[in-house]
């Protein structure tokens, strides 16, 4: 008897609170009309939810404090972070948002595809593609004998490239391709039409093709 | 210039719709703020903390849904979030021992109920109901407050404080058990106060 009045205990609760279905209605009803002990925590609980709901003191909100929410939302509140930003334009403006955002999407992607299918591309445009004439020079015994050394030529490890009519110095860049333009010795000291991909700025020469003078 | 002058126009208006929503439950959250923190101060702070939150969540409230419940939620949240941990810092407070001390007071009012002992709760003072209200623990106190004196449905506070509804209906029934203690008490008291001045 006493563990079904334990039972009894939440269903008088939702009782009082109206969150029975009818069944569980009419088995509360029931029992509080057999049960005086029951019957009495009914009593008392609808008792205690009557107080709180109709004498708890109710206070208004102070005025100052509505009046400093008010400020307070709008010095701090009304910097609205991106995604909201975002997110109202695509609220009251939902057609331009999303022209804007597919825009965005297109000329973020666009480049970045580009760029991973053929990363030479980009650099090729950088590089203009040209013809050098000059004399095919070592480049580690033009640099001795310039600052004052005395040049031993060292065919294992110097290496190749070429002087222009205007005492710029030209590197090749290694490649199978030109081989013979960097280890021949044959070829030092001789004039030559060189075609290839130039990089300026560091005076790298790619050379695709060659033809001595 | 004019798309900027719009996105400003934008957030005045999202602004006018949150302030006009919000500041119809300014007194219902004051109110439940000042029960939760037990001081006018904290309760200040804390409705500030709410209303920023909820201005910035703003954007992911779901139109046509329950706002009093939702802004009641960051009420709870923001709550339990920093100034309960605040609040109960500098003590060590022993759950068990306050279960256990509690559980016997629960057993003691049902005898009590017993001795069919009729008290008048009409001697009560309206501020001794919220002396009883601010001894109970914290998570009964909220669910008590949003259910009894807020009218929310267990669904609706369940949904707040995150609980299943099962934990939402024990700790309405214990908590309005406890309230009834303390009730009890003071009741009592003025009883024998009145029975004096008689």
């Amino acid at each position: 008897m006493k563990s079904k009045c334990d039972n009894f205990s939440v269903l008088i609760t939702r009782y009082i609170d109206d969150e029975l279905d009818v069944s569980g209605k009419n088995e509360v009803k029931i029992h509080l009309r057999e049960c005086s002990e029951c019957h009495e925590t009914y009593e008392q609980e609808t008792q205690v939810k009557k107080l709180l709901r109709e004498r708890l003191p109710i206070v208004k909100a102070p005025a100052y404090l509505r009046s400093r929410i008010r400020r307070n939302l709008i010095r701090n509140g009304n910097r609205p972070g991106f995604w909201q930003l975002v997110h109202s334009l695509f609220l009251y403006r939902p057609v331009t948002a999303s022209f804007v955002m597919a825009l965005i999407a297109f000329m973020v992607f666009l480049p970045t595809v580009q760029l991973l299918d053929n990363p030479f591309d980009v650099l090729e445009e950088q590089a203009k593609t040209a013809q050098l004439k000059g004399e095919i020079i070592c480049l580690d015994c033009e640099f001795r004998s310039k600052s004052g050394v005395n040049p031993a030529h060292d065919p294992q490890v110097h290496r190749h490239g070429l002087k222009v009519e205007d005492e710029s110095i030209w590197t090749f860049v290694q490649a199978s391709s030109n081989n013979e333009l960097l280890q021949d010795q044959k070829l030092l000291r001789k004039k030559a039409l060189v075609s290839g991909i130039l990089f300026r700025k560091s005076q790298y020469i790619y050379v695709q093709e060659y033809e001595l003078l | 210039m004019l798309e900027k002058q719009r996105q400003v126009d934008n957030s005045t208006l999202v602004g006018n719709e949150f302030q006009a929503l919000a500041f119809e439950h300014v007194d219902s959250l004051y109110n439940t703020a000042l029960r939760m923190t037990k001081n006018a101060l904290d309760a200040e702070d804390l409705l500030q903390d709410v209303y920023l939150r909820a201005f910035r969540f703003f954007h992911r409230f779901e139109k046509g849904t329950n706002f009093k419940a939702w802004i009641f939620k960051i009420l709870t949240n923001t709550y339990i979030n920093q100034y309960r941990k605040k609040i109960n810092k500098p003590y060590h407070v022993d759950l068990e021992k306050i279960k256990y001390n509690y559980d016997n007071k629960e057993a003691t009012a049902q005898t009590s109920a017993q001795e069919s002992e009729r008290l008048d709760y009409e001697t009560l003072f309206d501020d001794e109901i919220k002396n009883a209200l601010q001894q109970i623990p914290d998570e009964f106190r909220v669910v008590v407050l949003l259910a009894d004196v807020e009218s929310f449905s267990y669904k609706e506070v369940a949904k707040i404080i995150g609980c299943p509804i099962g934990t939402v209906m024990s700790r309405l029934s214990r908590g309005r058990k406890q309230l009834q203690n303390y009730l009890r008490e003071y009741a009592r008291k003025g009883g024998f106060i009145n029975k004096i001045e008689n």
